[in-house]
């Protein structure tokens, strides 16, 4: 069996002062497309911190790529939530990318020429090679969560953690992300991703944690994202409709 | 007017020293301040100057006479003392970073009011001194102190350059930041400690009610003209530099308000005011964000609109 990209054993964690995790016992296999799926509040995006060691975790541990994560932080990029910062800076998009070489720079280095030349093949690849001089308060939405991805790319991690990578995109920057998740998965990559959508979980993902506080599933998506399943997460909150016939899982969630 | 030529040829060894460090403080502040209005912490710089009035105070007990460098530390201490309070008052009750920030303006500056009238009440407590520190001085201060002001300056500026790709690294995405484990807590207290250094260092010249301004009103002004941290760095600096200069220079040669013996003006009130007429001039006429700028483009759009509908048929 191969090793797991991302180890979760018995994870507690809280946030402002609120338990949100608890005891979670979960592993994501290398090369796989992992989804988070769940309610709001029910600590997705603090899961992601955890792993990162942006929250400080109340019990358990967590084993990323096969070591703790002050080991392996050089082979984690991150792709935070898009509305956590302040697009109105006055930084262009090639800036922003260029950020995610500052963790091989460290603190006193300058990005130089072949980061520069770097940071463009990384908007390329998310189609945005044009906009690479813009301040990044005249991109659009879609396109600055693109931005976001370029800097992940440019860190040139073995696993991709993404906080809702799909929230309120465009199609043009939904079709870019599928692109690039397909092409980084080629190189076995293993992306685990916050997602809300859950119409479109088959059909992006191969692996779903489906959690609310506690895990309540985790596994293939084949065999992990059913109805029965869903309820369970979202309680009483989500009414499905089941097609036999596709497959498919039609979901309306409530919050 | 020989006075402003021997003033502007900068042939007085003292006014040209004077000048030279309040420039580089106000280019320091420049710096710290864009920092400080991207993290969204301006006010802290008015925090720790209404600090260092208790900090000034306490320093003349304890040091006795009037040594410029202890009452800058006395200054820098309490400035520190401040932020921690307004650090752990925040952690504690939960209350916004505003309101934390307006009870320690409040809060120490009463508390250097009450220490100051002590102080006036003591032999050898000078009111004027102390009155050098509320609203700034620079005209008169010995070159010696320059120096200091100098030195101080010297240090943020090289500090911030330095650390320039982490400082706008924390300040746009500070989450990007600590993922990629740099230590965003320590960088914050290093940001702070340089509001608080460059703070300290324009009290002589801005004073405690007005130094804040040095902080705020170049970057914002730069803002208006920047679409990135470099050129925000170099605009707020240029306009941090002309004001110092051209405020000193004003305070130094406009007639004294209430005749020869009545002090002449204070360089404070003087930069600021320069500092906000070029804040003004930004907001009216920067490229793309100015105020005339959008009301000539949306004149020039309309006008084209009228055309197009005026041509169709």
């Amino acid at each position: 069996m191969t090793q797991a990209a991302l180890a979760l054993h018995g994870v507690s964690a809280a946030y402002r002062d609120e338990l949100v995790l608890e005891r979670i016992e979960a592993s994501v296999p290398a090369a796989s497309l992992c989804a988070i799926v769940g309610p709001n509040g029910a600590g997705k995006s603090t899961l992601i911190k955890a792993v990162l060691g942006l929250v400080p975790l109340a019990a358990g541990s967590v084993t990323v790529l096969g070591g703790t994560i002050a080991a392996m932080r050089g082979d984690v990029g991150y792709v935070p939530q898009s509305e956590s910062v302040d697009w109105e800076f006055p930084i262009s998009a090639l800036e922003v990318v260029l950020m995610g070489s500052y963790g091989r720079l460290g603190l006193l280095r300058r990005a130089g020429r072949a980061e520069r030349t770097q940071a463009m093949e990384c908007l390329e690849q998310v189609g945005l090679a044009a906009f690479a001089d813009r301040q990044i308060s005249q991109l659009s939405g879609g396109q600055q969560q693109r931005v976001f991805l370029a800097r992940a790319l440019m860190q040139r991690p073995r696993l991709y953690l993404m906080d809702e990578p799909f929230a309120g995109v465009d199609a043009v920057t939904e079709e870019a992300i599928l692109r690039v998740l397909g092409a980084l998965r080629q190189r076995n990559c293993t992306i685990v991703a916050v997602h809300h959508d859950l119409s479109t979980v088959r059909d992006r993902f191969d692996h779903v944690l489906l959690l609310n506080k506690h895990l309540i599933a985790a596994g293939p998506v084949a065999t992990t994202f059913t109805a029965e399943a869903l309820q369970r997460t979202y309680g009483g909150r989500l009414a499905i409709i089941a097609d036999a016939e596709s497959g498919r899982t039609a979901v309306a969630a409530g919050y | 007017m020989t006075e402003l030529f021997r003033l502007l040829s900068l042939q007085d060894a003292s006014t040209r020293v004077v000048m030279l460090s309040t420039a580089c403080l106000a280019i320091a502040a420049a710096l710290a301040g864009s920092l400080a209005m991207l993290r969204r912490r301006a006010l802290v710089g008015d925090a720790v100057a209404h600090a260092s009035l208790p900090g000034i105070c306490l320093a003349w007990f304890v040091a006795g006479d009037r040594s410029f460098a202890m009452l800058l530390l006395g200054a820098f201490v309490l400035g520190l003392v401040s932020m921690g309070m307004m650090a752990l008052v925040q952690r504690l009750t939960k209350a916004r970073e505003d309101a934390t920030t307006a009870i320690a303006i409040s809060g120490f500056f009463g508390l250097g009011i009450v220490l100051s009238r002590l102080i006036q009440n003591q032999p050898g407590g000078n009111r004027a001194g102390l009155d050098g520190f509320l609203f700034g001085k620079a005209a008169s201060a010995v070159t010696s102190d320059a120096w200091i002001v100098l030195a101080v300056a010297g240090v943020v500026v090289a500090t911030i350059l330095a650390l320039r790709k982490e400082f706008g690294l924390l300040c746009f995405d500070r989450e990007f930041a600590a993922g990629i484990g740099r230590p965003v807590h320590r960088l914050d207290a290093l940001l702070l400690v340089l509001v608080a250094l460059v703070t300290v260092a324009g009290l002589p010249s801005v004073g405690v009610v007005l130094v804040v301004a040095l902080l705020v009103i170049p970057p914002a002004a730069a803002r208006c003209w920047s679409a990135s941290l470099g050129t925000m760095f170099a605009v707020a600096a240029a306009i941090g530099a002309a004001s110092a200069i051209i405020g000193t220079g004003l305070s130094a040669v406009l007639p004294p308000p209430g005749g020869a013996s009545s002090g002449g003006w204070p360089t404070g009130p003087m930069i600021v005011l320069t500092a906000a007429a070029l804040l003004a001039l930004s907001l009216m006429v920067a490229p793309e964000r100015g105020l005339l700028t959008a009301l000539w483009r949306r004149h020039r759009l309309r006008a084209s609109a009228s055309r197009s509908i005026g041509s169709t048929p």
